[in-house]
């Protein structure tokens, strides 16, 4: 019952923010550093697949022209959050129906709609067009992690009940994506966006502090045994910590895409050899325009292309960052924050993943590595940030 | 109200202290953003310059090595006796081929199909098979004359206006090289032959393989920045020419000899060496059976059809390498009497024998229990004679005195010193150093059967470099075959000179030599080499062949023109020549082949001739020799007898009687004359 009576209580009021104001009122620096990354990324995705594209499409546009489409489809799916007041996602069962909905999306990877490429079951076919569910997972995630948070009438909420929130929308979400389709990098982005979202929540910094301490220990322990173990073990996740420690001894097999990428970013100098001027992404960084496109970015525009990507996303960052803390409520916080921590986690695992310094693990750089599902589902979010940005009452 | 207060004061609270948080989040996440741009930095600094490097390797996506040129071999006039010929491969491009809609094709394919030996089908075919290719290998080793054409017809074409010409593109030629040798079977076994995998194999293409051997160019394309496709080349630098000593003439000369000899008698093999006695430059080095450089590895010529079809692989090619094995350094054997010489030689320089010195033969000599026999044994030896008679007119008996007089120790010091038992060094593969004895292991019977060459074994070429020193007024010249090396333009690159190794003996002994060895050929058993006209020295001999109970023989002489101031010497060798088996044949024939050559080799050579002058002159010069009138009758008899003139060595036990055993031996080997005859044809 008190639970109808805040929504009823906030309801109003937020409404008639929107309709006092303009509807063009919102974050421009977001809406114009998001148009330029994509922008960017759609150069970049020109310049890495001009070759592969040739191969597989006869043309040099083909990847472009995709992701081009895609984009557009991003932009509707944009505006329509930028429309949709955010307080939508938090209305009644709406954030557990979201949830549920895409765990079922997980699990029709098992019928026929399922889709295996190179081995993964990741996509489905939904005849239009192919959608990676985990995708849609990690969306519903930040908005019932935050809607959780919400709940709590008091202060703070108790670590007890964080917990709780944790395994619920963190933790459980991840083992099933991980099992269903053994994609190791969206279960720790799933596992992650939600235990930082409860650090958000969470009134103190004691337990954070100690998982973090733990988790170093956890890898300095990985890191020690990794190297004393013999290469040729048979396990096939310390051959995987191996292939990190020592690339070039793997360079023909498994280490080969790590290796590629190095030399890549180690031959792009400061300024790169240009545009288009990739000699690495001829064949040799096997699908140079979607996981690591950044060294390819690397390659051609060197120290300076890889200063400005990170850059674009540290203002990306800050400007989301911004309209979290003027965000009218609790629950527009924690869904900018969410995404905050969805874009901020990618683009972190996906460069220390190209520069080799975590274990390969497959994630995209959000809103520039090819691939259909990220950028709408980015986009979306994006839209979702900008009406946050459209409710913020001026002091 | 104020529940609904409180609990909106909460909400602010948290939202207060979320706020703080966030701001906790995004200090971190630009910490760790600075991490990676360090990261970024840290790769390129660290291994910039190898990666750098390494993806320049990648953007050479395909290279090709050019061969350099192999260098020629050329006679010491020029003559080119082997060289490299530029050949081409025609390749297509089936995806050149295949573009803008095929629009090359048709034309390109008639073009290929009336110029070349090429059908429509293959090109068709290769077109489905590997359409993305850019490189399709189509025919190869095509001369120049067939190439041009195309090449011709082709920049034509492109010369005219677009509506009218023919769309030719997508096909190149790539060139090569094959080795050739214009004079096929000439100096075989000297020259050699180079194969494409390995390079030089045997003669002088595999001793100077490296001289030869070019360096290899590089051809890559590589994918530039636009994506065009460049091509670098990295122009080869062609091999050096080898010079021989070799002269064309005299080589041809001398195999034109060897042949005809051979194509009434065959031999198992016939050599002749023909060598500068002042330089130790061979002059021309022949041996029978030789092959076809140009194909080598045919053993048609050599081997009978029904025996190749006979033989199994390694037969095939033990028959390959005993044709391809140069006898004239490879093989040893028992020299025989030339080698008296060399023992008279050294018991004058140490002082162990003098000019005019004396010796009684009796037709054998009694030796460690062994009865060494001499050629004149059938009547009862030479008797009284002088150490001219004994070197001119070849007693066992008078070298054996003088070899067990000179002794086991100073024996195989000369023997060294004039090069046995050692390699030569001539600048040609697979010499063999052959056997002699060390003065330890050496017994008196082995002194007297090494002082006329039996029972030691030695090499044409080591032969030749003693007898060059002996008659050349003692210095030993290294016998070598490469004069010098020029680079492919021609300049000289390296020269080798004749150099002195050592002095073997005086020029006193030397003089005394050659005389002994010119009154040889005046009066003794070397007058059927002789050369009317021309003064000339020389030795025979005629060695048998070990088992000795086979009887079989080689024969050969060694003589020299003109006898003062040698400029040519020649050495002619018999392996089981046909007819000398059982003793029965014509020993003769070593002199025969000599005189024939030397009619044709003096001659050319441009050797003065000495009509004028009284032959017996250089003999009557030497003044001190009493006994050899009382000789010269004795002699003139012993070739009317038409007798071998030479020694024959049995090791019987001293109790049989010598004569009779040989005789019969004679005539057994007489009847297997014909059985033997077969079996050599």
């Amino acid at each position: 019952m008190v639970a109808t009576d805040v929504s009823k209580f906030k309801k109003p009021k937020a409404t008639s923010t929107v309709k006092k104001r303009d509807f063009l009122t919102f974050d421009y620096s977001l809406f114009f550093i998001v148009v330029f990354i994509i922008a960017f990324g759609l150069i970049m995705i020109y310049s890495a697949s001009e070759y592969s594209s040739q191969q597989a499409f006869g043309n040099s546009w083909g990847y472009f022209r995709r992701q081009l489409l895609s984009v557009a489809i991003g932009a509707v799916g944009m505006l329509i959050a930028y429309v949709l007041d955010y307080h939508i996602y938090n209305r009644g069962k709406i954030p557990w129906f979201l949830f549920g909905f895409s765990l079922i999306f997980m699990f029709a990877l098992f019928t026929p709609l399922g889709l295996t490429v190179n081995g993964a079951r990741r996509w489905l076919d939904l005849k239009v067009t192919t959608l990676q569910p985990a995708e849609l997972v990690k969306i519903s995630v930040i908005i019932l992690t935050a809607s959780l948070i919400c709940l709590s009438k008091t202060k703070f909420v108790g670590a007890r009940k964080m917990i709780r929130i944790f395994l619920c929308t963190g933790a459980f979400p991840a083992l099933l994506v991980y099992f269903i389709s053994s994609n190791l990098s969206s279960a720790i982005i799933i596992a992650c966006i939600s235990l930082f979202m409860t650090f958000i929540g969470y009134p103190g910094y004691k337990p954070y502090i100690i998982t973090a301490i733990v988790v170093a220990v956890i890898c300095v322990f990985a890191y020690m045994y990794a190297n004393s173990a013999s290469p040729d073990s048979d396990s096939f996740r310390l051959n995987r910590l191996a292939v990190w420690l020592h690339p070039e001894d793997y360079a023909e097999t498994t280490g080969y895409q790590t290796v590629q990428s190095l030399y890549a970013i180690g031959s792009g100098g400061f300024l790169g050899k240009g545009l288009g001027g990739s000699m690495q992404k001829l064949s040799f960084i096997p699908e140079a325009q979607n996981d690591m496109i950044f060294a390819v970015i690397c390659e051609e525009l060197g120290i300076f292309g890889a200063i400005l990507v990170v850059s674009l996303f540290v203002f990306l960052l800050w400007r989301i960052f911004v309209i979290a803390r003027k965000a009218p409520d609790r629950f527009g916080m924690l869904i900018c924050m969410g995404i905050f921590f969805h874009i901020s986690v990618q683009v972190f695992l996906n460069i220390a993943v190209a520069t080799n310094l975590i274990p390969n693990t497959g994630v995209t750089l959000p809103f520039i590595s090819y691939g259909g599902s990220s950028i709408l589902f980015l986009m979306f979010e994006m839209g979702m940030v900008l009406n946050v940005s459209r409710q913020i009452k001026e002091e | 109200m104020s529940k609904k207060d409180r609990i909106q004061k909460n909400k602010e609270t948290m939202l207060g202290r979320m706020r703080t948080k966030a701001g906790v989040a995004f200090f971190i996440a630009i910490v760790i953003s600075a991490i990676l741009i360090i990261r970024v930095i840290g790769i390129n600094v660290a291994s910039g310059e190898e990666y750098s490097k390494i993806v320049l390797n990648h953007q050479a996506s395909t290279s090709k090595r050019i061969t350099g040129k192999r260098g020629e071999i050329r006679d010491r006039n020029g003559t080119i006796f082997a060289y490299s010929k530029k050949v081409y491969n025609l390749i297509i491009d089936p995806n050149r081929l295949l573009s803008e809609d095929g629009k090359y094709k048709e034309d390109t394919i008639e073009a290929l199909t009336s110029m070349f030996d090429i059908t429509r089908e293959d090109i068709e075919k290769k077109l489905i098979e590997k359409p993305a290719s850019k490189y399709e290998k189509m025919l190869v080793n095509l001369e120049e004359e067939k190439v041009t054409p195309f090449l011709e017809f082709e920049e034509e074409e492109n010369k005219k206006p677009k509506s009218e010409r023919k769309n030719i593109d997508g096909v190149f030629f790539e060139d090569t090289f094959i080795r050739a040798y214009p004079f096929n079977s000439l100096a075989s076994d000297t020259i050699g032959f180079a194969s494409v995998l390995n390079g030089g194999e045997i003669g002088l293409e595999r001793q100077y393989d490296n001289e030869l051997t070019g360096v290899d160019g590089l051809s890559y394309t590589y994918i530039d920045e636009n994506l065009e496709v460049d091509n670098v080349v990295k122009q080869p630098i062609d091999g050096n020419n080898i010079i021989t000593t070799l002269d064309y003439g005299i080589q041809n000369i001398l195999e034109k000899y060897i042949r005809e000899y051979n194509e009434k008698k065959p031999s198992v093999n016939t050599a002749v060496i023909a060598a500068d006695p002042n330089t130790g430059e061979i002059l021309g080095m022949a041996s029978y059976p030789n092959f076809d450089l140009n194909n080598p590895r045919d053993l048609t010529k050599a081997v009978k059809p029904e025996e190749l079809e006979k033989m199994d692989e390694d037969a095939k090619t033990d028959a390959l390498y005993g044709l391809w094995s140069n006898f004239c350094t490879s093989r040893v054997y028992e020299p025989g009497s030339t080698f008296k010489s060399i023992t008279i030689a050294s018991a004058l320089e140490d002082g162990k024998a003098k000019d005019g010195d004396k010796f009684s033969c009796y037709g054998s000599k009694y030796v460690g229990g062994f009865n060494v026999g001499c050629w004149r044994i059938d009547v009862g030896g030479h008797g009284e004679l002088d150490l001219e008679e004994a070197l001119a007119d070849s007693c066992n008996v008078a070298l054996m005195d003088i070899g067990l007089n000179l002794g086991a120790e100073s024996m195989v010091k000369y023997q060294s010193m004039f090069g046995f038992g050692n390699k030569t060094g001539i600048d040609l593969p697979g010499e063999e150093r052959g056997i002699v004895y060390d003065a330890d292991s050496m017994q008196d019977i082995d002194v007297a059967t090494n002082s006329f060459g039996q029972s030691l074994n030695v090499n044409m070429i080591q032969m030749i470099g003693a007898y060059c020193s002996l008659i050349n007024g003692g210095n030993y010249y290294q016998p070598h075959v490469v004069k010098a090396i020029t680079d492919s333009k021609g300049n000289v690159v390296k020269t080798i000179n004749p150099s002195v190794v050592r002095r073997t003996v005086t020029k006193e002994t030397s003089d005394t030599i050659r005389h002994y060895l010119e009154s040889g050929v005046e009066k003794y058993a070397v007058q059927y080499s002789k050369v009317e006209g021309y003064s000339m020295g020389g030795k025979t001999a005629t060695a048998q062949k070990i088992p000795r109970s086979e009887r079989k023989w080689l024969i050969s002489v060694m003589s020299f023109a003109p006898v003062e101031n040698p400029k040519v010497l020649l050495y002619v060798l018999i392996d089981e020549p046909d007819g000398t088996t059982g003793g029965g044949g014509d020993g003769m024939d070593s002199q025969y082949l000599t005189k024939s050559i030397m009619t044709e080799l003096l001659p050319y050579l441009a050797i003065s001739r000495t009509d004028d002058k009284d032959v017996v002159m250089p003999n009557a010069d030497e003044g001190n020799n009493p006994d050899g009138g009382v000789d010269t009758p004795d002699n003139a008899e012993e070739y009317d007898y038409d007798e071998e003139d030479e020694n024959e060595i049995e090791y019987y036990d001293s109790d049989k009687e010598e004569t009779d055993d040989k005789e019969e031996t004679y005539n057994e080997d007489n009847e297997d004359y014909n059985k033997e005859d077969e079996y050599d044809e």
